[in-house]
């Protein structure tokens, strides 16, 4: 082999094992990615829901799960949120009205089989790790096309040993009980969407490292 | 160029990248597994917002998290909702057990219903205060450097009121009985 081969050779392989030793090394003893190492996701995009109306009187929720989370079956329900109309609204003190206007009634949720896990605290619970879909049930609507708003209450965990609390979306929805095809799929109203808090509506989220000075549950005070 | 000044300059080229390629694998092989996170400053996690903030404990009595402020402080987010909470919550009654005498004071704050709280304290044989506040605690563990809320998270403070660490998700025993010898209070 002539001198420059050699000299050439020798700076690839040179080169190849520096290449080689800057690609990460993952330790083969180490059996779960450490929660903080990993890149999480919020629960709006772990638990990807959207909701439309199936039939007359069912809406039909779909939950896309994202590899590695999963939500509990027994914690997930919906309920029909309704706000008096603006007419009300107008009559009362604005403040009032915002407070203790709103309710929220359940509705009846038919949901899959779930995957059965045991869980070293809660013995054997349902979970669902992959998409599902359930149906809502929206006979009580009666036969009036009108618009509502539902909200969907869940609560689920990331396999490398977090959870999220439980989280509230609000869908928009058009109910139609005539309409003779599906309606389209709604996704979650942006303020509910990056909702993660146990806030009294539900609704109380504030960006990260923006947190208000006081909390919004009132019970913790800064002295 | 002359042919033997080829040749070293060649030679001192692969000795090179050969030393720079072992000192990338040597660093990478002695990393430490990333268990904890270290707070830079100007970190949301600052001791001040954690020892002026104030939280009911389980029979609604507001306790004020500064009256542990000389101590080797830990404070554990959990939740009864939260498997792996409930999971490494013994791990803490062994370390409070073990080193109370020498100025660690764990405490325990519940993103739950005081009665929730309670009755799994009770279960969990909790030998540390245990407050709860169902709608604050997770907006008060953003305040203290919990960016996405999740649980379990946990906070080590020293006795010097300095920021320890911070930790997303499960503690492994040893390595966290480690950090608390080092950190009590001489």
């Amino acid at each position: 082999m002539k001198t420059s081969a050699l000299i050439s050779s020798l700076c690839k392989l040179a080169l190849a094992f520096v290449v080689i030793a800057s690609i990460p090394v993952v330790s083969a003893h180490e059996p779960i990615k450490s929660a903080e190492s990993a890149e999480l996701l919020s629960p709006a995009s772990a638990f990807k829901a959207e909701i439309r109306q199936r039939d007359a009187f069912t809406a039909e929720l779909k939950i896309v799960v994202a590899l590695g989370y999963y939500l509990y079956r027994d914690r997930i329900r919906t309920e029909l949120i309704t706000t008096p109309s603006p007419q009300t609204k107008k009559s009362t003190d604005k403040r009032k009205a915002s407070a203790a206007s709103v309710s929220a009634s359940n509705l009846a949720l038919s949901k899959p089989e779930g995957k059965p896990i045991d869980d070293p605290t809660f013995g054997k619970v349902d979970i669902y790790d992959a998409t599902t879909t359930m149906l809502i049930d929206l006979s009580k609507l009666g036969k009036t096309n009108q618009d509502i708003v539902l909200a969907v209450i869940s609560q689920g965990c990331a396999s490398v040993g977090v959870c999220f609390p439980p989280q509230k979306q609000l869908f928009n929805l058009k109910y139609q009980p005539n309409a003779l095809v599906a309606g389209d799929w709604v996704r979650p109203n942006t303020l509910a969407d990056s909702s993660i808090s146990f806030g009294k509506s539900g609704l109380s989220s504030y960006p990260v490292n923006k947190a208000p000075v006081s909390s919004p549950a009132g019970s913790i005070k800064p002295q | 160029m002359p042919k033997k000044a080829l040749i070293f300059v060649g030679v001192a080229l692969s000795v090179l990248a050969l030393l720079f390629g072992s000192a990338i694998l040597i660093g990478q092989l002695e990393k430490p597994p990333e268990v904890s996170q270290t707070v830079a400053s100007g970190s949301a996690a600052t001791p001040s917002v954690i020892y002026a903030a104030s939280i009911p404990d389980l029979v609604g009595k507001p306790q004020a998290l500064g009256q542990w402020s000389q101590k080797l402080l830990v404070i554990n987010f959990w939740a009864t909702w939260c498997p792996p909470c409930l999971a490494e919550m013994p791990i803490f009654v062994r370390l409070q057990d073990k080193y109370a005498a020498k100025g660690l004071q764990i405490v325990g704050i519940a993103a739950d219903s005081p009665a929730n709280a309670a009755k799994f304290a009770e279960k969990l044989k909790i030998n540390y205060p245990v407050l709860a506040d169902e709608l604050g605690a997770i907006e008060f563990s953003k305040r203290a450097g919990n960016r996405l809320g999740l649980l379990p998270y946990t906070i080590v403070l020293s006795p010097k009121g300095e920021l320890i660490l911070t930790k997303l998700g499960v503690i492994e025993e040893a390595e966290f009985a480690a950090i608390i010898e080092n950190n009590l209070p001489k």
